[in-house]
């Protein structure tokens, strides 16, 4: 039995506005474990950037406690790679594309060659071979995250946290990236969260899928997958177990305490 | 980006007919105050090319250029402090308003009365007046950056100093460089008062001596230099405005064209 | 970036700011920590600005000093609103006109002081040709850049309606290039009070830049301090005038909406 990478226990979290409390999250609890392709699903609006932020460290969580690696979450934690959902607004416009995946390397112990090769490694593995010397503005947006993903992983970290990264491409790029971030996580053999509101691509790309909702956002349930790996858009998605658990996720995201504005493809 | 000749004959007809013009015309003129222009001229070419170049004009930008520095390196520096802090600017800033709105002509009696007339009382006023545009500019530019940016230099644990000078400075480069050249052409404007009011040398002083001698072509001389510096000062600080910002100008052509 | 929670908590903090200052200042130069020579306590300013308010003399001359800003102003913009309109209606003489008007703007007002000098004397007049010259450029570049701002829908809907020529101007011209022209305005405004302050410390034309000026051979610190205060104040008023103005007569403009 693998050991868990990230473990989250208890985590509430509320605002206060107007003088009113607001709990945007409630008894929040699971684990990832190594390896694991965990994806977090929910409706929209249902707080799961605010989990999101919780986890790497942006913001801290009112109850609760967040442990990556075994140590507790105060800040952003150093073993862990993020993806956000803006690639456009999340890499900077004045360095290329090998500067971009450099730029978390700079405060590692690395030498130059070691961040040179690994800034190369990276790209190999997102297929940004030749792009090295290109601006983030001169290629395309599925490109881009393409890089965000590689500046993710240049500095080999113990788990890849991705907020709704494919959310705003276009369906064929989608489905690129999301078999890209499979291959990824074999060569790399990192544990992976992904958040979304996809429920289709919650079950093609998961081990596990951890269903949010209600009001405040708990875990509704913790659903195993159960569908052999490597995954193909085609041949996966004609399975009688994928038709199954996308049931079975989209029941709990519909029902409940009458919620019912998740997103269907 | 080269531009086609029609284009640069297009923007340079005027000027050429407007100078052919007033060369005619003024070639017969017996007015004292409007000398002929060919003698204006003339007097510059005298004057500024470069026998006095020397005495007046390095002395003026040496003063302009110590100033400037100045200003630009308080502006930058607490521009950059305050645009991190926007509570303790909401603060200061009705204080800030104030100061930023005593004319920089306002401060030479109070110089003169402080230092007298000497190089720092030139230097100081440059930096003073100067300083407004920049600190506000990198204030607005620090503080109009985009959060997905930071988030991003927040969640990679960049170190502060890494932090400043690979994300903050270059993001807000942009406004910080507008309000720069805005400084210099105040910085052009203010060395001249300066030196009308308290000064031993540059070209503000030799022009009042001019005035006071009624030497009408040296007179009209001097505006022209002035004239030249300005434009050179401020083109100059455009191209390189254009060759730092390379980055953000193709961005921005690239979004227009999508 | 959290503003603070309540305005009013705001406006608390920054009198208290203010009030700090205040009290350091004085504090400074009575304990001799800064020499008085340098900086005059701000009881002695306070006291220098209460013998202007109640001196009949500083009164006349803040008026001259108005009066020579608002008539430049008005010139300005008298002049640099037609032209800015004519100018810029047409593309061509845009670009032809670029060059030549940039390199005037570059060149700073402040140059033309010996020469006007010469030519009026220590004048109102003089104050307000130096005003026209230089203020004049701003109101004309906005109100040129206004006009070629224009969306071209707009104007094709004008024509498409067939709107009289006089009509078309008035109607829809002039409201879409009014923003740009009153920024324009704002601008040449402080720049005309700058200017009708500079014309009269340096040349010596009649106003609250003069009296400065006598204050300094004067050796009277404290007077020259309440100067800087009144010239910022003034300037501040104008500037906050003129801002006010703009909001009430441009509600209608996009840019002046409330936020959505």
């Amino acid at each position: 039995m693998t050991r868990p990478v990230l473990v989250i226990s208890s985590l509430c979290k509320s605002y206060v506005m107007d003088n009113a409390e607001h709990r945007v999250l409630a008894d929040i609890s699971l684990e990832a474990h190594e390896g694991e392709f965990l994806c977090i699903v929910g409706p929209s609006g249902a707080g799961k950037t605010t989990l999101l932020r919780c986890i790497a460290g942006l913001i801290s969580p009112s109850t609760g406690t967040v442990a990556l690696d075994g140590s507790t979450v105060t800040g952003p934690p150093e073993k862990l790679g993020v993806v956000f959902q803006d690639y456009s607004r999340s890499l900077m416009p004045w360095l290329t594309v090998a500067g971009n995946v450099m730029l978390p390397l700079h405060s590692k112990p690395y030498s130059k060659g070691e961040r040179s090769a690994r800034v190369a490694n990276a790209l190999r593995a997102v297929g940004l071979d030749d792009c090295h010397t290109k601006y983030p503005w001169q290629i395309s947006g599925g490109m881009q995250q393409r890089v965000a993903i590689a500046r993710a992983l240049a500095f080999e970290p113990k788990a890849l946290l991705m907020d709704e990264p494919f959310a705003s491409v276009d369906a064929q790029t989608r489905f690129d990236l999301e078999d890209l971030i499979l291959r990824v996580r074999d060569e790399f053999g990192v544990t992976v969260v992904l958040v979304t509101h996809d429920i289709d691509e919650a079950v093609y790309l998961g081990d596990k899928v951890i269903v949010l909702g209600g009001a405040p956002t708990g875990v509704r349930e913790c659903i195993a997958v159960g569908l052999p790996y490597p995954r193909d858009q085609l041949a996966t998605k004609a399975l009688p177990t994928y038709a199954y658990a996308r049931q079975r996720v989209m029941t709990l995201i519909r029902g409940g305490s009458g919620q019912g504005n998740a997103e269907i493809r | 980006m080269k531009r086609s000749l029609a284009n640069i004959i297009t923007e340079l007809w005027f000027p050429l007919v407007v100078l052919i013009v007033l060369w005619v015309l003024s070639e017969k003129s017996t007015s004292f105050y409007f000398p002929p222009l060919r003698i204006v001229l003339e007097t510059f070419r005298r004057l500024w090319l470069f026998s006095q170049v020397r005495s007046d004009v390095l002395p003026s930008l040496g003063s302009l250029g110590l100033g400037y520095c100045l200003a630009a390196g308080v502006g930058i520096v607490l521009g950059i402090i305050l645009g991190l802090l926007p509570r303790v600017h909401s603060v200061i800033s009705p204080i800030m308003e104030f100061l930023r709105a005593i004319p920089g002509v306002m401060l030479l009696p109070l110089m003169l009365l402080l230092v007298g007339i000497s190089a720092t009382l030139k230097i100081s006023v440059i930096a003073y007046a100067a300083s407004w545009p920049i600190l506000l500019n990198t204030i607005d530019g620090v503080r109009g950056l985009d959060p997905g940016l930071l988030d991003v230099a927040r969640s990679y644990r960049l170190p502060w100093m890494r932090r400043l000078i690979w994300v903050i400075l270059p993001a807000a480069a942009p406004q910080i460089l507008s309000g720069m050249r805005t400084g210099l052409s105040l910085g052009v404007t203010v060395i001249l008062f300066s030196e009308l009011v308290g000064s031993i040398n540059g070209i503000g002083r030799r022009m009042l001596e001019y005035q006071r001698s009624f030497a009408m072509p040296e007179t009209w001389s001097c505006i022209l230099l002035m004239g030249i510096l300005g434009y050179g000062l401020n083109g100059g600080f455009l191209a390189l405005e254009r060759r730092v910002l390379k980055w953000d100008y193709l961005r921005r052509r690239q979004s227009i064209r999508a | 970036m959290h503003a603070f929670k309540d305005n009013s908590w705001l406006v608390a903090m920054q009198c208290v700011a203010v009030l700090a200052l205040l009290l350091l200042w004085q504090l400074a130069s009575s304990t001799g920590l800064v020499s008085e020579a340098s900086v005059a306590s701000p009881r002695v300013v306070g006291r220098a600005l209460m013998d202007l308010g109640v001196s009949w003399e500083f009164w006349n001359d803040l008026g001259a000093t108005l009066r020579t800003w608002a008539l430049g102003l008005t010139l300005s913009a008298a002049v640099g609103i037609p032209l800015g309109l004519v100018l810029g209606s047409s593309d061509f003489i845009y670009r032809s006109l670029r060059v030549t008007v940039e390199f005037i703007r570059a060149t700073p007002p402040v140059a033309l002081i010996p020469l006007l000098l010469l030519l009026y004397g220590a004048t109102q007049r003089m104050a307000v040709m130096l005003i026209v010259i230089g203020s004049m450029w701003p109101i004309l570049m906005q109100t040129m850049y206004g006009v070629h701002q224009v969306d071209p829908l707009i104007r094709d809907v004008a024509a498409s309606y067939r709107l009289r020529r006089r009509d078309r101007v008035l109607r829809v011209q002039l409201p879409a290039v009014a923003p740009f022209v009153v920024t324009g305005l704002r601008i040449a405004a402080t720049m005309s009070l700058l200017m009708a302050i500079g014309a009269e410390l340096i040349a010596g034309v009649p106003g609250i830049g003069y009296m400065a000026g006598v204050a300094q051979a004067d050796g009277d610190l404290g007077k020259v301090y309440a100067f800087i205060v009144i010239t910022a104040m003034l300037s501040i008023l104008i500037n906050r005038g003129m801002r006010f103005a703009e909001r009430r007569l441009l509600r209608w403009h996009p840019s002046h909406r409330s936020t959505q």
